[in-house]
């Protein structure tokens, strides 16, 4: 068995000649004893590397860049408004409104109610649902289709509907109400269209996935 | 410093700034909503990392291709960016360190999962510590996954020391010089007349202070389970 030192040094003359990182081939070569070691001393050699210096034509197009364009595109959707929020993250997957709620449809298990997913969905981006209802695996499986993380989508949807009071979306307050509340139909951007409202005998999975509590 | 302030400064300014000051300046140019800003000051910040970090990724994942890792090496440095910048503690945790703790996340999730996830998966609490959104704990009872979580060790006992020792040990282990030629290159670089000279002993001493510190930290780590993550 090579010792850690003896290990160390011939890794670090491979990666100084321009070779791979690859700490494997040196790991199987140490005793079990000098692994942990000599694996801690590999992570110590890249993470005392000196900072690389700044070479604008070298960045160009490398992985840093590529870095930078998604931070920056990431911290722009972070702070738009939901609707717009939505929208980006739905032109960066590529996918239109119509082809999220099909994919959240079948991934929902609940194929052949995209009208009604359809529905909620469109309220969900424009803050209109109380998303503290709305089951986790709505938002996992949108996490999945958008490439956003559960809680954020979540976190984007907002403790309450914005147009409304708190835990009363718009069509709920329609179904409740004969007449449209004028003050609370005023400041809507648009009102959900599509979803049939739920008389408590229809209430069924969909309603329960967004509105379930 | 309100949006309307906000003083834009170019690649060469940026990359005369230290980590902290370069995120801080990436919250500033982002509150300005200036993206353009935003995106240089990423790349600054990004390309210091960008071999180490790859180098780091690349030696626990090389065998799975270099496309494969310089993916996770991509996605871990962009996590990293996005937490420290939305980081709302009081002290930020130091970049490198995060940088390294995401990167073995990404590693273990990517044994995990067998492929890359690029959801955004990390966020940091108000004490600075890297939270794991959405998906639990990668299993550190799976040797290949343990392995691959970032292991503090070295870092812990590397940022316990001052930047003098710090250059010692850099010297000593990873340049391969010996006691004399540490001590003759530390004290090269101080100023004239000064008094505190380094000595062979001061080397030895420092150096296996060092190997102690990593050694307890290994038998530590080796009677408890990994928590990070």
């Amino acid at each position: 068995m090579a010792d850690v030192k003896q290990l160390l040094r011939e890794y670090i003359q491979r990666q100084e000649a321009g070779g791979d990182p690859d700490a494997a081939p040196f790991l199987e070569r140490a005793s079990e004893g000098d692994r942990a070691m000599l694996e801690t001393l590999i992570d110590g050699y890249w993470m005392t590397r000196p900072p690389k210096r700044w070479d604008a034509e070298a960045a160009q197009g490398s992985l840093a860049a590529r870095v930078a364009s998604r931070v920056a595109e990431t911290l722009a959707t972070e702070q738009e408004e939901p609707a717009a929020a939505w929208a980006t993250l739905r032109h960066r997957a590529k996918l239109s409104r119509e082809q999220v709620v099909e994919r959240l449809a079948s991934a929902l298990g609940v194929a052949g109610k995209e009208q009604k997913v359809h529905a909620y969905y469109h309220e969900l981006e424009n803050g209109w649902l109380d998303s503290e209802r709305v089951s986790p695996s709505v938002f996992e499986s949108l996490s999945q289709i958008l490439g956003a993380s559960a809680d954020w989508l979540r976190g984007l949807g907002g403790p309450a509907p914005r147009a409304a009071s708190p835990g009363i979306s718009p069509s709920s307050v329609m179904a409740r109400k004969a007449k449209p509340d004028p003050e609370l139909a005023e400041g809507m951007a648009s009102p959900p269209a599509g979803r049939p409202v739920p008389a408590e005998d229809e209430w069924d999975e969909v309603d329960e996935l967004f509105r379930g509590g | 410093m309100s949006p309307a302030n906000f003083r834009e400064l170019n690649d060469a300014q940026l990359a005369k700034l230290d980590d902290e000051k370069i995120i801080e300046y990436i919250r500033r140019a982002r509150a300005a909503k200036r993206d353009d800003a935003v995106e240089v000051a990423a790349r600054v910040l990004a390309f210091k990392h960008q071999v180490a970090v790859q180098g780091y990724v690349g030696s626990r994942m090389r065998r799975f291709g270099s496309i494969t890792y310089d993916e996770v090496t991509e996605v871990a440095l962009q996590d990293a960016i996005v937490a420290a910048v939305n980081f709302r503690g009081e002290t930020l945790p130091e970049f490198g360190g995060l940088v390294y703790r995401i990167a073995g996340l990404r590693i273990a999730d990517y044994h995990r999962k067998k492929r890359l996830d690029t959801t955004p998966l990390v966020f940091l609490s108000a004490d600075g510590e890297v939270v794991w959104r959405d998906i639990p704990a990668p299993d550190s009872t799976d040797a290949v996954i343990a392995s691959a979580i970032y292991k503090p060790v070295f870092r812990s006992c590397y940022e316990a020391l001052n930047d003098r020792h710090k250059r010692v040990v850099v010297l000593r282990r990873f340049d391969d010089l010996s006691h004399k030629e540490v001590a003759a290159e530390i004290n090269r670089q101080l100023p004239e007349g000064a008094t505190d000279l380094m000595t062979d002993q001061n080397v030895a001493k420092i150096d296996s202070r060092f190997d102690e510190c990593l050694q307890k930290g290994l038998d530590e780590a080796e009677g408890e389970p990994d928590h990070d993550g």
